[in-house]
């Protein structure tokens, strides 16, 4: 009756539903039959196949998490294929003009032809996923399972990401005049919005001294349906199957993919208002609303420009070898490019490659304003480069300090902040040159993450390579580094969460001299690391992190492996262990380390720095060392302990090529 | 009754329509004629409903058709290049009018079968162009519309279909009262069929006469003058004159009774009235010889 009283009114057409239901039965079957090989036909083989379970616990458990896994990836990846065929099936007729023509003579308005066909796709997906549920239920319900629930949490997830891309692949069917343009514009649009962002961000590394690209925006991300819906699979291995967290993870993502199915909603609405607009004629064309013609011309235009012109300024420049950016050589890449897209979008719109004559303005404009955001950019009038960040307004500071070595933390210590604004506010004044590499020269990278108390985040990397003939001019600089190098609070905060004396289980030093591993353990291991400690409180650390030669003269090519054990969250109440490790490099200012080495049994006069490692006679004299070694250790047949000995005894681990391991208790 | 009333639809600043004012009396057969891209597509597109005109009114029976359901059921529509589905057979798309058309009449749809020799399980794009054509008649003769829009529709049928095909339409209009507009490039073609016709070129009507107006308004006579008169006496207002021996052609703008009294003054030695074409009739009415009427409707 309803459709009846629709279909008088010309707002549905039960013969064109039909007639679609039939016209693509392919198209429908392919995705039913994919959906029921992934999801009952999966289900029941693993249930009543030949892998035997053990108990009901585990085969519930396992099926549960079976069908939530497909509600995430898997109905992605159909969602964004399929949600694009179908509204290129069913709207196909836009983007012809026999077609258009016989589709717009029959007697139902624009709204029912509209409508008549979106319902055909959205019943044969919600029929399709009602059937997959149903019959996932059944063999289930005769396996004798419950927890139904994850069906239809499966049905809703897979349900709302469908409904999401298939209305975006309509609303791209509303705009585009040509069949091509249709997953063309839907591709694009489905990454505009990151692809657009990190281009600007790259064009804002290139211009802008100090600029380093923030996390994505919470924005970016959202805009980015695929992005956002994926993490939900991606995140979702973050949990343990079938713990009360993961099933929590899928219950609030639900949320996420309600958001775009309202989303598809509005999508929905607005390509029917587009469509009503729409004329008939603008079949065969790229882009069927004259509004939207423009948007077409210059958005191409930029985005070339962004893209091209920046891949080939990088390409070029990167040929021949320049270290300095140059503003000119870009800004021509950008504007060449640019017009290039702009002109080939031209082109795509009159249908005619005789273009010049009638855009030529058009494409002057892009060329002016390219030029103009790249001079705004390169004389900072938006201020970036010069922004530092007063103490008032940070709540805490990230840091990064990359050379030879590197270290890294984060802090609320006004204090601390204050020294590393000092450092910042240099760089900004001083801006070194980031050279090529010289041995004698002072070079690394620092980067700085501001969260200011206002929520907003200031993130800053700089790169520099100083050279001997410029160590001069920035000698306040340098000394501001080294220091910064060598603050024990730095090396702190960079400690705090990464060495943990309570959970330290063993200390690992390989002696690259004779190709073996010492193993501290109990009190032995935390004295080195108290020692560590003391070395750090005492200005001993970091003291060659930006200078390669004192690095190399200085530091020792072995390092320390601190193994800690820790525990994992197995998801069901339990926890297992686990183990993680950071790895310390020293070197001979490493007075306490050194130490607590020699009196752990290290003859610390044999460690090698990398100096002496790269030294071809040293690496002789090591080679003959650790042949001898281990023919000695063959011919002598030494017994090897299964256990450790007490206190004070030594074991000695190792396989048919000799000991690799030298356990000291 | 269609009316179109100034209309005027442009593509890309181009127009198509540039102002039409055109009128088709109920029950009539309005031959639509002008060269390519005159607009007579163009309007039979705005007259199904397919364009908007962007400018004027285009109705049927007083209300307007864009957006109409209930009037657009009663319009039967052929374009020069009627679409079907890829797939489809007649039947198959016969099954989506009827579906989709209220007045479809299955008892008229079997009737025709003996008329368009067919086979209505055979996908349409296995047909030839002019079988493709007769299933487009087939299928929207069947619909029983009160309105009849053909664009091009004899176009690559035979002599033998063109005649049935007219015939069906003819007796069409004279049992149903079937309002038809045809367009063509052809005026010849229209000749026999038409009861009205229109010259359109450039997006404008250059003329619109009913077929009793253009033969009440122009004659056509042979004339012999006696034989001291050699040349078409001046008070003759000849739209056009030649001569063969001593046979003069005459083309006059007035009724026969009217140019038979005006020759008698001369006495004539005979004066015989001979059919105009419609070619002559619009080359003289659209302002003689000179003008490129020719090139309009041949």
């Amino acid at each position: 009756m309803q459709s009846k009283t629709l279909s008088s009114k010309g707002l549905f057409s039960p013969a064109l539903f039909r007639n679609d239901l039939v016209r693509f039965w392919p198209l429908w079957a392919l995705y039913l039959v994919m959906w029921l090989l992934m999801v009952p036909a999966f289900q029941f083989l693993e249930l009543f196949g030949q892998n035997g379970w053990g108990n009901a616990t585990d085969m519930q458990a396992y099926a549960m998490s079976g069908v939530a896994s497909m509600a995430t990836g898997a109905a992605l990846v159909m969602s964004v294929g399929f949600g694009c065929l179908f509204a290129m099936t069913l709207f196909s007729y836009f983007t012809g003009t026999r077609a258009v023509g016989f589709v717009h003579a029959l007697p139902t308005r624009r709204e029912g032809l509209f409508l008549t066909h979106y319902l055909a796709g959205a019943a044969v997906f919600i029929g399709t996923h009602a059937i997959t549920a149903l019959l996932t239920a059944l063999i289930w319900s005769t396996a004798g399972l419950g927890e139904l629930w994850v069906i239809g949490l499966w049905f809703l997830y897979t349900t709302g990401q469908m409904l999401f891309f298939y209305s975006f692949a309509v609303l791209c069917a509303a705009l585009a005049g040509q069949m091509l343009a249709i997953p063309v514009f839907y591709g694009v649009f489905n990454c505009l919005v990151y692809g657009m962002t990190n281009l600007i961000w790259l064009l804002c590394q290139l211009l802008l001294y100090g600029w380093t690209n923030p996390d994505d925006p919470a924005l970016v991300v959202w805009l980015t349906p695929i992005n956002k819906l994926a993490q939900l699979s991606w995140n979702r291995w973050g949990y343990s199957r079938g713990s009360e967290e993961y099933w929590r993870f899928l219950q609030n993502g639900l949320g996420t993919v309600g958001v775009y199915a309202l989303v598809g909603v509005v999508m929905t609405v607005v390509a029917l208002l587009i469509y009503r607009r729409r004329h008939s004629e603008s079949a065969g064309d790229t882009v069927a609303m004259s509004w939207a013609k423009p948007v077409f011309r210059y958005g191409v235009g930029v985005c070339a420009a962004l893209s091209l012109g920046q891949l080939l300024y990088i390409i070029l420049w990167d040929a021949f070898g320049q270290t300095e950016q140059s503003p000119v050589a870009l800004v021509i890449c950008m504007a060449g490019l640019g017009l290039v897209g702009y002109f080939a979008a031209e082109m795509l719109l009159q249908k005619s490659f005789h273009i010049l004559k009638r855009s030529w303005k058009g494409g002057a404009v892009l060329v002016a304003v390219l030029i103009l955001v790249c001079v705004a950019l390169e004389l900072d009038i938006p201020g970036v480069e010069r922004r530092v960040p007063t103490a008032e307004e940070i709540q805490s500071l990230e840091f990064r300090l990359y050379g030879q070595d590197s270290i890294y933390g984060d802090s609320e210590d006004p204090e601390m902040i204050e020294r590393f604004l000092t450092l910042h506010q240099m760089l900004v004044e001083e801006r070194p040159k980031d050279n090529d590499w010289d041995e004698d020269a002072l070079y690394g990278s620092i980067g700085l993450d501001y969260t200011l108390k206002s929520g907003a985040h200031l993130h800053r990397h700089y790169s520099f390579t100083i050279l001997p003939s410029e160590i001069e001019a920035h000698a306040a600089l340098a000394e501001q580094l080294t220091e910064l190098a060598r603050d024990p609070e730095v090396w702190q905060a960079y400690m705090k969460e990464r060495f943990e004396p309570g959970r330290l289980v063993t200390v690992d030093m390989y002696l690259d001299s004779e190709n073996r591993t010492l193993t501290f353990e109990g009190d032995t291991a935390r004295e080195i690391l108290a020692a560590l400690e003391k070395d750090i409180e005492a200005g001993h650390t970091g003291a060659y992190i930006f200078d390669s030669k004192g690095w190399s003269a200085n530091t020792y090519s072995t390092n320390l492996s601190f193994y800690y054990r820790a525990q994992e969250d197995a998801g069901n109440g339990n926890y297992y262990n686990s183990s993680y490790s950071e790895d310390v490099q020293f070197s001979k200012d490493y007075t306490y380390l050194l130490a607590a080495l020699e009196k752990a049994g290290v003859d610390t006069e044999r460690l090698s720095t990398y100096q002496n490692y790269y030294d071809e006679d040293y690496n002789e004299y090591v080679k003959e060392a650790s042949y001898q070694n281990t023919y000695a250790e063959e011919s002598q047949e030494t017994p090897i302990p299964d256990t450790l000995t007490p206190e004070g005894d030594a074991a000695i681990i190792g396989g048919a090529d000799g000991p690799t391991a030298v356990y000291v208790g | 009754m269609i009316e179109i009333q100034n209309a005027v639809k442009k593509f890309d600043g181009f127009a198509a329509l540039d102002g039409i004012t055109l009128t088709v009396p109920t029950g009539a057969v309005y031959g639509l004629v002008g060269p390519n891209g005159a607009g007579k597509s163009t309007l039979l597109r705005c007259l199904n409903g397919v364009y908007r005109t962007d400018e004027g009114a285009v109705n049927i029976q007083g209300e307007p058709v864009w957006e109409n359901p209930a009037l657009k059921a009663r319009i039967g529509s052929i374009p020069d290049d009627w679409h079907y589905f890829l797939q489809a057979s007649t039947q198959d798309m016969m099954k989506l009018y009827r579906g989709i058309y209220p007045t479809f009449s299955m008892e008229r749809y079997k009737k025709l079968e003996d008329a368009f020799p067919i086979d209505p399980r055979k996908a349409i794009r296995h047909l030839s162009k002019g079988m493709q054509k007769q299933a487009a008649f087939w299928l929207t003769m069947s619909c029983m519309p009160d309105y009849l829009l053909l664009d091009e529709p004899v176009d690559g049928l035979d002599p033998v279909m063109r005649r049935q095909v007219w015939s069906l339409v003819l007796d069409d209009v004279a049992e149903r009262g079937t309002t038809v507009l045809v367009s063509s490039h052809n005026l010849r073609e229209l000749e026999d069929v038409c009861d009205h016709v229109g010259i359109l070129d450039h997006g404008k009507v250059l003329l619109e006469r009913s077929l009793e107006q253009l033969q009440d308004n122009m004659v056509k006579l042979q004339v012999v003058f006696p034989e001291e008169v050699t040349e078409v006496p001046s008070g003759i207002p000849a739209l056009h004159a030649s001569r063969l021996g001593r046979i003069h052609t005459l083309i006059l703008r007035m009724n026969a009774t009217e140019a038979e009294a005006l020759l008698a003054q001369y006495n004539p030695v005979l004066v015989d009235a001979v059919p105009l074409t419609l070619e002559e009739i619009f080359i003289y009415e659209l302002g003689g010889a000179n003008y490129a009427v020719k090139d309009i409707v041949l």
